[in-house]
């Protein structure tokens, strides 16, 4: 599957709107939402799904992040900051999450046939052909000095304003991409950068832990020179998915996925306590 | 060459059974090239009892995070401890020191569902083509 619109244009797409919702209430909960549609994708019992989500005030930590030499000092810091910490299920290291930053999942079905670096290209299509009547200069590749950098790093002019991460559950895609739409993008890289500042406290450890730059990064309506929101950008993916899909279905998880989900966070909680101890927090 | 009693799964896991009713799990040299430089395993318990194909763990490499799973019903015995400090050992030696964990099976005509190595190479060459 070369052709990344080839997903978007199946009989039927689903989106879904959690943007302004109650629930998922942490972005604990928004992984384990995106795991019970993986799955439900994944089983045929839901079309490919797109899913928009935001939460304000949180840092999502890497598994490696918690492994940081004074993890302790570095997550109670960004407690201090009015930051909730968690750690994610699907690869990466820290990001920052907010009122300005929106999360986009892409989840599909035949991880099977569907190879990681396709999974990528399909977002990067989708983002790429979302903000195209602004700019064709969004380019993906790894900016080295910002937070979580990856090959999959989204930027203009070498600024990065987006990072992707993945996880397959079965034959289940879930294709995460958080883009940071409102300013200020420097001011989350310098909270990164503090956070492993203390985390490290000048240690040396085994894991390679990026040494942020706040200077790589900016949000998307700065590089624009547009006053974005999240509200427009939020519009703008509801006309783009229907221009492109053929039927589109808007609908929130259904009773089996609700329960699937509930197993998931369980999963995730977990998670975060073997991974945090004593800082997490349910 | 492999071991001839190793067997194999499409989902891109290995077992070898080491006796009767225990069998080692890990992952393919395929799936590890795949998945790129991997950061941690985050392994089930040891007693947790599974049904085929249930997860066993979840690998975060820096390109994804995949769950696996077991190819037999069973319960977990041991797990690989050296991942722990050591996760690069599922990239550098997948089939031998990079074992993700041990089951007592409890179903051991489950293996005569798996793959052989030829049939395992065989499924990944169509995926290719």
């Amino acid at each position: 599957m070369s052709d990344w619109k080839t997903l978007f244009h199946k009989d039927q797409f689903r989106f879904i709107d959690h943007t302004n919702s109650i629930e998922p209430v942490t972005a604990l909960d928004a992984f384990a939402v995106d795991d019970a549609l993986a799955l439900s994708v994944e089983k045929g019992a839901s079309p490919t799904t797109m899913r928009i989500w935001t939460h304000d005030q949180t840092v999502v930590l890497g598994i490696p992040d918690a492994r940081l030499p004074f993890i302790k000092e570095g997550v109670s810091w960004l407690n201090q900051q009015g930051y909730q910490a968690v750690v994610r299920n699907s690869g990466g290291l820290a990001v920052v999450l907010d009122k300005g930053v929106m999360n986009i999942t892409l989840l599909f079905a035949d991880g099977n046939k569907i190879g990681i670096h396709e999974g990528y290209q399909m977002m990067v299509g989708f983002i790429q052909e979302l903000f195209a009547d602004y700019t064709d200069q969004i380019k993906a590749f790894e900016v080295k000095g910002s937070y979580c950098p990856g090959d999959y790093d989204l930027s203009i002019d070498g600024k990065k304003f987006a990072g992707i991460s993945q996880r397959r559950v079965k034959n289940g895609v879930a294709v995460q991409i958080y883009l940071s739409i409102e300013a200020d993008n420097q001011a989350r890289a310098k909270l990164i950068e503090s956070f492993y500042k203390l985390g490290l406290q000048g240690e040396k450890s085994k894991f390679a832990y990026p040494t942020v730059e706040p200077n790589t990064m900016e949000a998307l309506a700065t590089l624009l020179n547009k006053p974005l929101t999240i509200d427009f950008v939020k519009n703008r993916i509801r006309e783009k998915l229907t221009d492109l899909t053929k039927e589109l279905q808007q609908n929130d998880l259904t009773a089996i996925e609700k329960e699937m989900y509930q197993k998931r966070k369980q999963q995730m909680i977990v998670r975060n306590k073997k991974a945090l101890g004593d800082l997490f927090h349910e | 060459m492999t071991n001839q009693n190793f067997r194999f799964t499409k989902k891109h896991e290995w077992v070898l059974p080491l006796n009767e009713n225990r069998a080692r799990i890990g992952i393919t040299d395929h799936a590890q090239q795949e998945l790129g430089d991997i950061v941690f395993f985050e392994n089930g318990e040891i007693g947790d009892q599974l049904a085929a194909e249930d997860s066993i763990g979840v690998i975060e490499s820096v390109k994804a995070a995949s769950e696996v799973y077991s190819p037999l019903t069973g319960k977990i015995v041991k797990v690989n401890e050296n991942l722990e400090d050591e996760p690069e050992l599922i990239n550098n030696d997948p089939l031998e020191s990079g074992w993700l964990l041990e089951i007592e099976y409890s179903h051991p005509e489950e293996l005569e569902n798996l793959l052989s190595e030829a049939d395992y190479q065989s499924f990944i060459n169509e995926g290719e083509e």
